[in-house]
């Protein structure tokens, strides 16, 4: 540059063009970030924003940049010839402006939105097969439809309301494990849909194969898990107390009517409920505390001695050769008549012990009877002056009944007729016929003096 | 559809993050970013859907795409692809055009995602078909494509006919003019040890004498009276041999054959044995293509002295439309071409675009490298995604096969949609931040601003690679430095990956490491 | 045609031969590699090395000065014409580049003004090797022009500026024509024995050599296979020749058998080399001929292998639209311009100044 010359034209950073397409862009930006927050309509108001801005912009401005004539174009020196500038050698007269740019540009929002609804179309995963799963489809989409083959695990956090589930799921070819993170899984514990033992599940996540041919894909995204509806079957307790391994199928989601007649607690582990009927058949209800930690605990005090509808996928438990039922939630016990109080036969020792097997799961009442052997409160026998013989009485937890009484001392007791099987091998000899007093029920056994008190 | 609107909401995101590190922390390449963000990312992957992530790399990578011309221009700072357009642009600069240098780049970019997410959506079948026929033959492609460069680099020094000897004063004419050869001459000939046989002096031209002994010619030139110094107005010349012109001619693309076998030797090294820390092992390709590319470009801006002129901010680009489609074109071929074959960057693909298509205009050039960047560095992403292909392809697929494998179409829509949104928004951005960088320069001297940029590079290869990424980087600027001292071919530094993966391809990777001694 | 396209031609050459294809992907084999560097060899020849041993009769060398005089530049070329027009011979005259600095040089340009009988030169701005000029540089315009008047009959051919400023510079032959005429031919030593049917003989067995050398080498022993060798060296050989043949569709043609012809033959003046959408569709072809010949090789082809059908489909349909659109583009573009009447001899100093400006040539790429 030789000295002398005029000051070279240099432009502003932000014009009035600028300025309304750097407003309308800041505010497209701010709404797309927002939108997953407030919804689609972030989305296109903010692209619509943007359309508005521009459009004043251009208004404003116009699509030409015409050259005063002055100062070149491109380089904004002083400009010699008309067409063309001599120092920088660019053209005056075809070029394209930054608002035709934009104009063009802008077309891309529009692609990007049509892009966004195409997506939708295609949203579907194809299931895969759990078979043909390899280590090189290591973080692949995947999804599975199968059935849940062991009761779900569920690891709280420390802090919140969730946590992990990990299912163990079948789809008829190999086992998977399908694992859902604590964001969805606290969507499916307020929406109350708790995956369950035979549910069958369509879920889908990044698959992760580990040694030993672990497989476990990781559902992050309350969309992509469903449990299918799948008929539930009616039985009854009498098909399937007696039933062996190969009358149902694992998991087979029944329903069972009966009533809860017997619950136990193993801490830190389940809550396993007898359901009977009238004819003394029962049948497990296991309830793992995964169970009760997702749908809330049991109200015993309800469900003891009530008649119930208890849904769940069926288990052969192994080791009790026999048939359990485990619910996927503790909503899925269902109460259908609540237990009133029973009605008693007053009888004597003498006259159960002569015909007890007539008796037997019936309920009956003993009045003034003679604690005549005694273990403890809860395990104890009586007699009365009809007989020498004596009949043992058996009392459940929290049951009512008296403390610190004696051999000797005289009481009445009303409760359950049950044959007590030593060992369990059904041979009514070796065994022998006790009452049951049974918590949360109208049985009792008493002493004179408590009786008095107003029982 | 919230979660579709949380994929756009990542994926703007990585863009401004782009836009951020583009205008502010010049000299970072694209990988080196994302593989940061990858690491930071992998104990999160319970907290951050894999899927946003990727929109969120996605978002970064066209940011990149578009806004790393920022770097290139007004920083000296270029990387791998932009080194090649550093030249032309630093002529806008230097011309006060800047900004429009960017803008044309930009207008490349647009071009980029615009074919990128209108073809590549519909030729799936198309380029699985040509994947399944060409992947075979990579190495030969990888191969030729080396030969070509070995080949083609014209020699740039003169190859000068003659040399000076030694000056005589002009009294000597009136003894040349009767053919007689002046004492002067025989002794600063016998002086230099070459003895004068039985020579014959002519004047064949009306400036000149020309000394014929059978073996050698020596020529007495006049110096033309403006450059003639009192006294010594002739020179003495002696005619070269053919094979000393073609010596002299060759020095330069001896350079570039240096050039090329250095930056092989560097590259089978880092690819054989690790010399940064192992937990950031997949970072080593950074402080090669920094020290290669930026650190050399920056020694060279910082030696030349050269001032910024006052920038213009212009509103309008000096472009046709037709160099536009040339620009396009050949940007968009040659982008594909390096988004698709193993090893081949944007700077070899570019330069063998503009051959491919005979255009030679700075302008489309510089639009070319535009598109060209976008379409691989982009197009890596969406093949990679593309259903039927999932093409994996170099840095782009280490990072993100790390947390993701791509699987549906759907994914792939929303990335395309991702691309274009965030497409538009970095080239808005651009614009603007183009303006406001040019106005930060010119108030800076570019010496400082240079070397300002030099120490953020040194802390940041520092930080990520520790001191023996430093030393890599070191020796990759020594390489870097080798084209710009010597004028030859800057592409030959990518033989630098080039070299490496061919030999691998063909088998011989292991056998030419261990004759190197890297095994 | 560019550097680029002859490689790939060549390699479009090699890809013909079945063995070659299936040696590539089954011995990882880069035999087809050959095809590409004798397809480019003629131009190598010329440009990296024939060009330097090349002696002329005048030569201006500012450098060897340390002063650039642009009227002693002009005085010499005028007094390289008249020593052409008084010895009825040949005169060659080169002008060197000047060279300041690791990556300066000064720029001149020479202008041969046929219609005013002068020839003008004028020093430009230094330039860097990217032909950047550097502001400020350019000397005051008095001391920056230098005109000489010649007297003799040059046919005119090209009135535009060529430049000297990076790596060798341009040169020129003046050769007095049977009628007294003089004509210029811009940089005489191209396509004068290497681009030829011969030459392409006397070179493919140096392809041959370097293919069984370099397999030895790879393999740590001697390896020779004559079947193999045979398919190297035809290869090499259609690789040059078509590199030869190619040339022909442009203007300048060469001389096709020396030692036995002297002169160069006319091309067939399709178009001009440099064009740009010629060379893009030589490429096109070629790229579609490998890709063509892969599959036909290959075990399980992916696509048609009826050649009317693919050939069709991915190069005459293309090729034709796009074609069409360049010409309706040009068309467009001239009207209301005079048409720009090209002489044979300006056309063939265009494809000649384009071959000089090989890619990427200047800038640093």
């Amino acid at each position: 540059m030789t000295e002398g010359e005029a000051p070279v034209k240099s432009g502003k950073i932000l014009d009035t063009t600028g300025k309304f397409i750097v407003t309308g862009l800041v505010i497209l930006i701010i709404m797309l970030i927002a939108s997953p927050y407030v919804g689609l309509a972030a989305f296109i108001s903010g692209i619509a924003i943007f359309f508005v801005f521009c459009g004043i912009a251009i208004f404003k401005s116009g699509f030409k940049d015409k050259s005063d004539g002055i100062s070149c174009l491109s380089c904004g020196k002083p400009l010699k010839a008309q067409s063309k500038c001599t120092v920088c050698g660019a053209s005056q007269v075809t070029r394209v402006t930054e608002v035709q740019l934009i104009a063009v540009a802008s077309i891309l929002l529009l692609v990007g939105a049509a892009y966004l609804g195409a997506a939708s179309h295609f949203s579907e995963t194809k299931i895969s097969l759990v078979s043909e799963l390899r280590e090189s489809d290591n973080f692949r989409q995947i999804r599975i439809v199968g059935k849940v083959i062991e009761a779900a695990d569920y690891y709280p956090e420390k802090y919140d309301p969730t946590g992990t589930i990990r299912l163990l799921v079948n789809d008829g070819t190999g086992d998977i494990y399908v694992r859902i993170i604590p964001s969805v899984c606290s969507e499916l514990i307020e929406e109350k849909l708790i995956p369950g033992f035979g549910d069958t599940i369509d879920s889908e996540g990044a698959l992760f194969v580990g040694d030993g041919g672990y497989m476990q894909i990781k559902v992050r995204d309350r969309d992509l898990f469903r449990i299918i509806d799948t008929e539930v079957r009616n039985v009854s307790i009498t098909d399937l107390v007696p039933a062996a391994r190969d009358a149902f199928e694992v998991g087979d989601k029944i329903a069972v009517e009966g009533q809860i007649q017997g619950k136990f607690e193993i801490e830190g582990f389940a809550w396993i409920l007898d359901l009977g009927d009238q004819e003394g058949r029962q049948l497990s209800i296991f309830i793992p505390d995964a169970v009760t930690a997702l749908t809330g605990n049991l109200n015993m005090e309800t469900l003891y001695l009530s008649q119930v509808r208890v849904t769940g996928g069926l288990e052969w438990y192994e080791s009790g050769h026999s048939w359990e039922i485990i619910p996927a939630s503790v909503d899925d016990i269902e109460v259908l008549s609540p237990y009133v109080g029973d009605t008693y036969t007053i009888l004597t020792v003498a006259q159960i012990l002569a015909n007890a097997s007539a008796y037997q799961n019936g309920y009956v009442q003993l009045n003034n009877v003679t604690c005549a052997w005694h273990y403890a409160d809860y395990l104890f026998s009586v007699t009365d002056s009809t007989t020498k013989l004596e009949i043992s009485v058996f009392v459940d937890y929290d049951a009512n009944v008296s403390t610190g009484f004696k051999v000797g001392d005289r009481m009445s007791v009303r409760g359950w007729v049950t044959f007590y099987d030593k060992n369990n091998n059904n041979i009514p000899d070796e065994g022998e016929w006790e009452i049951k007093i049974r918590a949360l029920s109208s049985d009792y056994a008493l002493t004179e003096a408590d009786m008095r008190g107003g029982a | 559809m919230d979660f579709y609107l949380a994929c756009i909401m990542w994926a703007v995101l990585g863009t401004l993050v782009a836009a951020l590190i583009s205008c502010f922390l010049p000299g970072l390449h694209v990988y080196n970013v994302m593989g940061f963000v990858v690491l930071l990312y992998l104990p999160m992957m319970d907290v951050i859907e894999p899927f946003h992530m990727l929109m969120f790399l996605a978002g970064m990578v066209t940011g990149f795409g578009i806004l790393f011309t920022i770097s290139t221009i007004y920083y000296s700072a270029p990387d791998d692809t932009t080194a090649f357009y550093f030249m032309p642009g630093q002529k806008y600069l230097m011309d006060g055009r800047g900004h429009e240098a960017a803008m044309i780049t930009g207008i490349g970019a647009l071009i980029g995602i615009f074919t990128l997410v209108s073809i590549l959506p519909f030729s799936m079948g198309f380029l699985a078909l040509l994947r399944e026929l060409v992947s075979p033959h990579t190495h030969w492609i990888i191969g030729s494509i080396l030969a070509f460069l070995l080949i083609s680099e014209w020699p740039r020094e003169y190859g000068r006919s003659k040399i000076q000897l030694f000056n005589i004063s002009k009294e000597h004419r009136a003894q040349l003019d009767k053919g007689e050869i002046p004492d002067v001459i025989i002794k600063g000939l016998a002086d230099r040890k070459r003895k004068l046989g039985d020579a014959k002096v002519t004047k064949p031209r009306s400036h000149e004498w020309e000394i014929k002994d059978g073996r050698r010619t020596y020529i007495v030139h006049e110096i033309s009276a403006k450059g003639a110094e009192p006294g010594y107005e002739f020179m003495v010349l002696c005619v070269l041999p053919g094979w000393k012109r073609i010596a002299e001619a060759y020095k330069s693309k001896a350079a570039g054959w240096l050039t090329f076998g250095l930056a092989s030797w560097l590259g089978m090294l880092i690819f054989y044995k690790t010399i940064v820390p192992v937990d950031r092992a997949f970072q080593t390709l950074m402080p090669v293509f920094v020290g290669l590319f930026a650190v050399s470009a920056i020694i060279l801006a910082l030696i030349s002295k050269v001032k910024i002129p006052p920038q213009h901010l212009s509103k309008s680009t000096d472009i046709k439309g037709v160099r536009i489609a040339q620009g396009g074109g050949s940007g968009f071929l040659s982008g594909i071409f390096a988004a698709f074959v193993p090893a081949v960057t944007p700077g070899v693909s570019g330069a063998l675009g503009g051959n491919a298509t005979g255009i030679r205009d700075d302008k489309v050039f510089i639009m070319s490298m535009g598109t060209n960047r976008v379409v691989y560095y982009v197009g890596a992403l969406a093949l990679f995604l593309l259903p039927l292909l999932h093409l994996r392809r170099g840095g782009m697929a280490i990072n993100v096969n790390l947390f993701f494998v791509p699987q549906t179409l759907e994914q792939y829509l929303l990335i395309t949609a991702a691309i274009a949104i965030c497409g538009f928004i970095a080239f808005i951005i651009l614009i603007y931040a183009s303006k406001f960088v040019a106005k930060l320069v010119e108030r800076v001297t570019y010496q400082t601003l240079n070397l300002f940029v030099l120490v953020l590079i040194f802390s940041i290869i520092f930080l990520m690679t520790g001191i023996q990424g430093i030393a890599l980087m070191l020796v990759a600027t020594a390489i870097g430095l080798v084209p710009v001292m010597w004028n030859s071919r800057r592409l030959n530094l990518l033989a630098v990956i080039l070299v490496p993966i061919w030999l691998n391809m063909a088998g011989i990777g292991s056998d030419i490491a261990s004759l190197l001694g890297l095994v | 045609m560019k550097g680029f396209t002859h490689f790939l031609t060549g390699i479009a050459i090699a890809t013909c031969f079945g063995i070659a294809v299936r040696d590539s992907f089954e011995n990882m084999s880069q035999i087809i590699i050959l095809g590409g560097i004798f397809g480019y060899l003629p131009d190598f020849l010329d440009f990296q090395v024939s060009r330097f041993l090349e002696d002329f009769d005048y030569e201006v060398d500012p450098t060897l000065e340390k002063t650039i005089d642009p009227q002693g530049i002009a005085n010499m070329f005028v007094e390289a014409i008249h020593h052409a027009r008084d010895t009825g011979k040949k005169t060659s005259i080169k002008f060197n580049t000047m060279k300041l600095g690791a990556d300066t040089w000064r720029q001149y340009g020479i202008m041969v003004d046929a219609e005013k009988k002068r020839i003008v030169v004028k020093i430009g701005p230094l330039v860097t090797t990217g032909k950047t000029a550097l502001p400020g540089t350019e000397p005051p315009l008095k001391e920056a022009v230098g005109i000489a008047y010649y007297d003799a009959d040059l046919i005119h051919t090209y009135d535009a500026w060529t430049w000297a400023d990076i790596m060798s510079g341009p040169d020129y032959s003046i050769i007095p024509e049977d009628d007294g005429r003089l004509r210029l031919d811009f940089i005489a030593w191209h396509r004068r024995w290497s681009h030829s049917i011969t030459a392409g003989l006397a070179f493919a067995p140096l392809g041959l050599l370097l293919y069984v050398a370099l397999n030895s080498a790879f393999a740590g022993r001697f390896v020779f296979d004559a079947q193999m060798a045979i398919i190297a060296f035809m290869i090499c050989l259609y690789g040059y020749w078509i590199h030869v043949i190619v040339d022909q569709f442009g203007i300048m043609g060469s001389n096709l058998f020396p030692p036995f012809t002297k002169q160069r033959s006319k091309g067939l003046s399709l178009f001009h080399s440099g064009l740009s959408i010629a060379n893009f569709g030589t490429n096109w072809i070629s790229v579609s001929v490998i890709l063509y010949n892969l599959n036909y090789w290959a075990y399980e082809p992916v696509f048609t292998t009826d050649p009317l059908k693919y050939f069709g489909l991915t190069t005459a349909i293309p090729l034709a639209v796009l074609v069409s659109i360049y010409m309706a583009y040009n068309r467009w573009e001239r009207k209301g311009k005079e048409k720009a009447g090209e002489t044979d001899d300006e056309a063939a100093f265009l494809e000649k100044m384009d071959e000089m400006q090989e890619f990427g040539s200047g800038s640093n790429v």
